[in-house]
């Protein structure tokens, strides 16, 4: 058995908290000042580490939400009530703290506009945050490729985005489409029930139109949209995913 | 924590090989499926990092850490 | 090293139930290297093998006849958690050694799924260890080890192998899974061994 110690290539950096910012009540942005920010892909994330007094560490993977084209880089983060750094960044972080953090790092679920198209986001909950990143570098840029875009949300209140994603709507190459999994308005016109093949089929596109597909969500939610699309003919090398170990949605 | 993939090993393993690891392509030695790096299914909460092919489980990558000293294995891939 | 601000990490509790570098958890984390498998009982059976005259399997059918002790225990794992006071229930692996004479000075636990750890037999004597179906009064849950996992609570939780299936009797100790890639050959969470070298 090969055993090698290897030295460490990619260093830590540390990040000025700007502002913090409630996305829903358990979903926090972050937004950071990093000197000598060296630029992102759309799609990657970070890592942010955690130093206690007594010298204990630990890290945790957070996808950027900005857009390289952004002015500034933020996380999004949902709060897990059984997490050790979630709740730190959620309840305690303030503008003016110091971050440490290394990336960007990830080059597989990463947009770029000369992939191809047309353009399919799966999102379950806070799955939608590097997703986010690309509709914003997608919009900054002009490219001309099509999206479609799936949310999956427990309730309206809960779903992360809500006025960017509507504004985002509004915009020709651009289709949202938004499902509700436990609790909806009355009134509400959007899809209910979780995803599965129809809903799929319904908010994506023709699998003969070749789309190119991120999927982003908790494991289960991934599996699922991952085997739905695949049932429906997707190619499975034009489907990228990402996995969290975030709340069910 | 139930597990996750391989972009979760993304930070680590940039730090330690100095290069974006998740578009490595791999062809697993127990199924021989291919596939990138990313799509590994990754379990993180045990002692170590066991990463495991999609289809048929066999471990492609195993990643320990201790006094700062790391220990790198890639025993699925041929 | 930079200090985050407000962050407190993990508590450390300075009881003497506690060993160094260990914080007490009232949460049960569930810790896994692979999937779950979930074997039929009708299939299932714990077998002693290797420096034996010959294998000898128990059915789960016969485990479960076999003299069960109910016993609590605090269990540290080397992830750094403690949790006190766990209420099991098994069979202790005098039982089936006694049944089972050997020259072997070690043991390697295999499981489903191909999980192995390593344990002098030393340690699996003496009413120190068990072959646990049993938790907190209920079957012990598949993603905790279910139908049942070998329970050591005096080494640190890996050395408590999930999904059970045997031990291998050696004269020559040979590491387990988390021994080959650095971790502890013994495990005592005491002399805080956790990793090859402590």
């Amino acid at each position: 058995m090969e055993r090698a110690a290897l030295l460490r290539r990619l260093t830590w950096q540390t990040g000025t908290v700007i502002s913090t910012t409630f996305e829903t009540p358990r979903v926090k942005t972050i937004t950071l000042a990093v000197p000598d920010w060296r630029g992102h892909r759309a799609g990657q994330h970070l890592d942010v580490r955690l130093t206690a007094p007594d010298g204990y560490q630990t890290e945790r993977s957070y996808s950027i939400a900005t857009a390289p084209t952004d002015e500034y880089l933020s996380l999004t983060v949902e709060r897990l009530d059984d997490g050790e750094v979630s709740p730190y960044l959620v309840d305690e972080l303030r503008a003016g703290d110091e971050l440490e953090f290394r990336g960007p790092v990830g080059g597989h679920f990463v947009w770029d506009n000369d992939f191809g198209g047309p353009l399919f986001l799966v999102a379950g909950g806070s799955g939608l945050v590097p997703l986010r990143s690309m509709l914003r570098y997608h919009r900054a840029i002009g490219s001309r490729v099509p999206v479609r875009v799936l949310c999956s949300a427990r309730s309206l209140e809960l779903l992360i985005y809500r006025e960017e994603l509507m504004e985002m709507a509004t915009y020709d190459l651009v289709d949202v489409s938004i499902t509700l999994t436990r609790e909806a308005p009355s009134s509400w016109r959007g899809y209910r029930g979780r995803i599965d093949p129809m809903l799929l089929s319904m908010a994506g596109w023709a699998a003969d139109q070749m789309p190119l597909t991120y999927i982003c969500g908790p494991t289960a939610f991934v599996e699922t949209a991952a085997a739905g699309l695949v049932a429906l003919g997707y190619d499975a090398a034009r489907i990228r995913t990402e996995r969290f170990g975030g709340t069910g949605v | 924590m139930g597990p996750l993939d391989g972009n979760a090993m993304a930070g680590v393993m940039h730090d330690l090989l100095a290069r974006d690891m998740t578009t490595m392509g791999y062809k697993c030695a127990g199924c021989g499926r291919s596939g990138v790096m990313a799509e590994m299914v990754v379990y993180m909460s045990g002692p170590g990092t066991v990463g495991r092919c999609r289809d048929c489980d066999t471990i492609l990558l195993m990643l320990t850490e201790g006094h700062g000293m790391y220990c790198v294995d890639l025993p699925g891939m041929p | 090293m930079a200090v985050t601000r407000g962050f407190v990490g993990r508590r450390t509790a300075d009881s003497s139930r506690v060993p160094p570098g260990q914080y007490v958890t009232r949460d049960f984390p569930v810790l896994s290297a692979g999937p779950t498998p979930y074997t039929p009982l009708d299939a299932w059976d714990f077998t002693i093998r290797g420096g034996v005259d010959r294998p000898v399997s128990w059915s789960w059918t016969e485990f479960q006849a076999l003299p069960h002790e109910k016993f609590t225990v605090d269990i540290h794992c080397v992830t750094k958690w403690t949790k006190l006071d766990m209420a099991w229930s098994g069979v202790s692996l005098d039982t089936f050694l006694d049944a089972t004479p050997t020259q072997a000075a070690y043991a390697l636990a295999f499981s489903d799924g191909g999980y192995t750890t390593n344990i002098p037999l030393a340690d699996l004597r003496g009413g120190r260890a068990w072959v646990v179906d049993e938790y907190d009064g209920r079957p012990l849950d598949p993603e905790h080890g279910g139908p049942a996992r070998l329970l050591v609570p005096h080494l640190y939780f890996w050395k408590s192998a999930k999904w059970i299936r045997g031990l291998d009797l050696r004269a020559a100790d040979q590491p387990g899974f988390w021994e080959m890639f650095g971790y502890h050959n013994y495990g005592d969470p005491w002399k805080e061994q956790r990793y090859y070298g402590d």
